[in-house]
């Protein structure tokens, strides 16, 4: 352990860096009265832009820092990144929304302070800290819209079912504080390991902290809040939720897998299990929930939850083998499938944002005909949707490749077979929205548009760009990307 | 220089060309699609030529086999390859899609007339995804082109479509995917375990050194076999199929039973016969017993039609059963019979669908009863329709008595029973057809719209003459086509130990 010196805080200097910026942007926010808005995304984006390159120098200083509280590694560096780089693309998309306001941009980078701490925690209060950062920017941002009762209930479910998820988390935390009297990560699992493993107390704890980071990640059964707070925020903020909170949940769950595989079966329930379980019922539920969504905000919540359901088909098998060639095939499966999702979700949520805006509402009605007067984003939304489905040859397609490669290495024919029924259904939604947009007569005629389609301007073209040639190029060539993931791995 | 990569990816070429071009642009994206197709012709004429036909004699895996082979590191990580070569079946198949391929995008310059770009432009991805399903080597190169024409002909079928398009589409489009996602799980079993000590995706090593234990290959053959016998397609997996065709446009027909319903029957020659013969060996009575109910429903189904076009999609259950009945009758006759006769349903489904077509162009109806005496009025095509109608029934001297000839000979070698009763087939496919041709073609004119009909355009004649050209090459001297195919047979054959 060290103390703290300057040398320690060099590890903060992303964080830092983003406290300091946004000490700048509240400022500027004060003093500008214009274009507020678009003043903080720029300024913001200049700063993400900077955090990735920060983060990216940081690659040398491996090591446990802060009396072992902050762990910086492999995997903190991929999600600093992956953070910066998703925010990057949320506030652009954001920008498009909010023109003339600067208080969701001082909220989203705030949030992401809590992601960066978040992605290098080593101990039960950091994470906790952490999680919390995260989550409560994310309340006001839900209800951003006072007036629009939709936006309010929103945040008041966020809240209620966020501070009550907390609560069983902090519980479980207590319990394994109980059983092994450390609060560091490492040092709990080698403790439970040690004496504890296979008690009544052990499961339980396990139990609430998966249902409090479950919560993040709209895992079932700690969903049921997802699909209203998705419907009920606007769209482009929706965006942002369904990707950042719920990697950074997921951030949280790498950290604590040596807690959870150290479980020793108490009652037949062993902690495989236990994720195959959970694995199952989210991306069943999820896809079945889609099915009948007639708002496609709605239907895209649904196949938010689905795909966390996915990716915890690889945390399963990180799970079951917490070491060795086929941990690092399933954890390069997993953070490339956050990667893909990342460029593919916050796509197709762009496009239902576009659509909103200009014909305005989100339900599957909507997006009749968009194919006839609006070629290009229904094209987009194609390729967004197609890719969700796992089609190849599109980025969706890979990363499920690596999904099921790490099932099928570790033999877990059932989540597997259960993996490939739900992709059969999702793919039954998400072609009824292209079936809608290419196949079907509008039902909604813009009533102001060019010839051709709406007029979509730089930052919308640039982003729709950003996330389109990822989706078609990582389904092609994804050599480097999964190299460079396996190398943070190392 | 390969022509094999230029073969795959000249018509994505001339796809990326098309979007290049203004949205209005009709006239120039129909030159653009017949001259890529054309070019692309060509340039398997290259293949075809350059083939050697006695390379491979005595083969026991596809190493020895292949020809044009590329294999060049795609993506390391995973040890996957951009691997691509020929051989026999493959070059026959490739040579049928490069064919008919043009013929369609020419036979649909006039009856497509809402987003032609589009149209030109999702039937150019489809040839690029077919070539790329029998030239692929590598199991993941496979599963990209194999899924990557879904979406074309999902589109074909849900936007230029008939009327009940959209159902057709999307149930085509599910069906697919359920077959196809099981054998993804199959894929990725062999990457890890059939080569010991070696995990590749690479199709010739893992015929080599592949060491597939006895019972993990039931239940890989039943993965392979599904998605395959959805695709072929077989009883009971078929009611897709006449969906599919009724709604899809005449060429979209023409692409989907001529060559499309191959990459299934090609499947099973090139998957699961050759890695998994065990499971094969067990299976035989099952699936030929599916092929034989296959030959005989599809007969009768196709014998109570009223729509002319679905009469045809019923007829090719029957006739896909005749290419499953030989290629697991597992001796020389039965598979090259059912290898030719995948060439030659082509050709002739192709045909016939093409027929059909031309005649609701004038007429719009497809309904027999809305026809009669026909020949008087359009003697040139009621002439080409016997003669195709001829050689999907089994005439000697045309194509479809080589193929159901062999495929009867060699199953009757294997399994008497199942051979007689197929032998029925070619009976009903006589009483279905020529039924058909009598109410349609002979008799007074019922109709007086029928009275205005005028007969084949030149265009029409072109490409007719150009199938009936191979229709009757094969029937004369199938020798040409059997030699290319035979030594390719002869090692699926050795693999399953006959």
């Amino acid at each position: 352990m060290s103390p703290v010196t300057g040398q320690n805080l060099a590890q903060f200097t992303p964080e830092l860096a983003l406290a300091g910026g946004l000490l700048v942007l509240l400022i500027v926010d004060l003093i500008v009265r214009k274009n507020r808005g678009v003043i903080a995304a720029a300024l913001g984006g200049i700063l993400l832009v900077a955090l990735v390159f920060i983060s990216l120098a940081g690659n040398e200083k491996i090591g446990e820092y802060l009396f072992g509280a902050v762990v910086q590694d492999g995997m903190t560096l991929f999600f600093r990144v992956f953070f910066a780089a998703a925010t990057l693309v949320s506030i652009g998309i954001m920008a498009s929304t909010f023109k003339g306001e600067g208080e969701p941009f001082i909220l989203v980078l705030s949030s992401v302070i809590g992601m960066f701490l978040l992605a290098g925690s080593n101990d039960l209060i950091t994470l906790f800290v952490a999680i919390e950062m995260v989550s409560i920017p994310s309340y006001v941002l839900a209800g951003y819209r006072r007036k629009d009762p939709r936006s309010a209930e929103a945040a008041l479910k966020y809240v209620l079912y966020g501070a009550f998820s907390s609560g069983l988390m902090l519980y479980g935390f207590s319990l394994l504080y109980g059983l092994t009297g450390e609060t560091g990560l490492p040092e709990i699992a080698e403790g439970l390991i040690r004496n504890a493993s296979g008690s009544p107390a052990h499961l339980v704890g396990i139990v609430l902290i998966l249902a409090g980071v479950g919560y993040k990640i709209a895992m079932v059964p700690m969903h049921f809040w997802c699909p209203d707070v998705y419907e009920g925020s606007p769209t482009s903020i929706t965006a942002y939720f369904s990707v950042l909170p719920k990697a950074a949940g997921f951030a949280a769950l790498f950290r604590i897998v040596p807690i959870i595989a150290s479980l020793k079966p108490v009652y037949g329930i062993s902690a495989v299990g236990l994720i195959t379980l959970v694995s199952a019922l989210t991306m069943t539920f999820g896809n079945l929930g889609a099915i009948w969504q007639d708002s496609v905000k709605r239907l895209l919540a649904y196949s938010s939850i689905a795909h966390a359901g996915y990716i915890l088909m690889g945390f399963a098998v990180i799970v079951a083998l917490p070491a060795g060639e086929l941990h690092n095939l399933a954890y390069t499966a997993v953070l490339f499938y956050l990667v893909v999702y990342l460029f593919m979700n916050l796509g197709a949520f762009m496009v239902v944002d576009l659509v909103e805006r200009r014909l305005g509402g989100d339900s599957i009605g909507y997006f009749k005909g968009l194919g006839k007067h609006n070629p290009l984003p229904a094209l987009a939304l194609a390729v967004f949707l197609f890719s969700l489905a796992g089609l190849p040859p599109l980025a969706g397609f890979i990363g499920k490749f690596f999904l099921f490669a790490a099932l099928v290495k570790a033999q877990m024919w059932a989540l597997a077979i259960i993996g490939i029924a739900n992709a059969v259904v999702s793919l039954f939604y998400y072609v009824r929205i292209i079936r809608d947009m290419f196949l079907y007569d509008p039902d909604v005629v813009p009533v102001e548009q060019d010839e051709g389609g709406f007029k979509l301007g730089t930052l919308t073209s640039v982003l729709l760009l950003v996330t389109v040639v990822p989706t078609l190029l990582l389904g092609v060539y994804w050599g480097p990307l999964a190299e460079w993931i396996k190398l943070r791995l190392m | 220089m390969d022509f094999l990569s230029l073969t795959i990816f000249l018509p994505l070429v001339g796809a990326l060309l098309m979007l290049a071009l203004r949205k209005e642009a009709d006239k120039a994206a129909k030159m653009v699609a017949l001259a890529t197709s054309t070019l692309t012709f060509a340039a398997s004429l290259v293949l075809f030529f350059g083939f050697d036909r006695a390379k491979g004699a005595y083969a026991t895996g596809l190493a020895d086999l292949l020809q044009f082979e590329v294999n060049k590191p795609w993506i390391e990580t995973l040890n996957i390859h951009y691997h691509i070569g020929l051989d026999g079946i493959s070059l026959l198949l490739v040579m049928l899609t490069t064919f008919i391929t043009p013929l369609c995008i020419w036979g649909s310059f006039k009856s497509i007339k809402q987003g032609v770009k589009g149209y030109y432009l999702a039937f150019l991805i489809l040839e690029t995804g077919i070539l790329g399903v029998f030239a692929a080597m590598d199991l993941v190169l496979f599963y990209v082109f194999w899924e990557a024409m879904l979406i074309p002909m999902y589109l074909l079928i849900g936007v230029w479509g008939g009327p009940n398009r959209v159902y057709a589409a999307v149930k085509f489009i599910l069906y697919t995917m359920v077959g196809s996602l099981l054998m993804l799980v199959g894929i990725l079993w062999l990457y890890f375990n059939a080569v010991p000590g070696e995990h590749t995706f690479d199709l010739v090593r893992i015929f080599q050194l592949g060491q597939i234990p006895v019972e993990a290959q039931a239940y890989l053959f039943g993965a392979f076999a599904l998605a395959f016998a959805i695709k072929v397609p077989m009883f009971p997996f078929h009611t897709w199929l006449p969906d599919a065709h009724v709604e899809a446009p005449t060429a979209g027909s023409i692409i989907l039973a001529g060559v499309l319903l191959k990459m299934g029957t090609y499947g099973f020659v090139r998957f699961c016969l050759p890695l998994f013969p065990s499971a094969a060996h067990d299976y035989a009575g099952l699936m030929m017993l599916l092929a034989v109910i296959g030959i005989i429903y599809g007969a009768l189904v196709s014998m109570m039609q009223t729509d002319m076009k679905k009469l045809v999609a019923y007829s090719s259950v029957s006739h896909l059963g005749f290419v499953m009945l030989g290629l697991f009758a597992f001796n020389m006759q039965g598979m090259q019979g059912g290898t030719i006769q995948m060439i030659n349903h082509g050709l002739s489904t192709g045909a016939l669908f093409f027929l059909v077509g031309v005649i609701y162009e004038r007429r719009h109806t497809r309904m027999i009863a809305d026809y009669g005496g026909i020949a008087k009025i359009m003697p040139k095509y009621a002439t080409i329709f016997m003669i195709v109608a001829l050689s999907s029934i089994g005439l000697p001297g045309l194509n479809g008595f080589i193929g159901e000839f062999l495929v009867l000979v060699g199953a009757f070698k294997t399994s008497p029973t199942y051979a007689i009763f197929a032998a029925s087939g070619v009976v009903f496919a006589a009483v279905y057809l020529l039924w058909m041709y009598q109410r349609v073609f002979f008799g007074e004119i019922t109709h007086d719209a029928n009275k205005k009909l005028t007969d084949l355009t030149t265009a029409e004649k072109v490409i007719l003459v150009s199938i009936l050209v191979f229709i009757v090459w094969i029937g004369v001297y199938p020798s040409t086509f059997l030699s290319i195919s035979e030594n390719s047979v002869a090692m699926v054959l050795t693999r399953l130990g006959g």
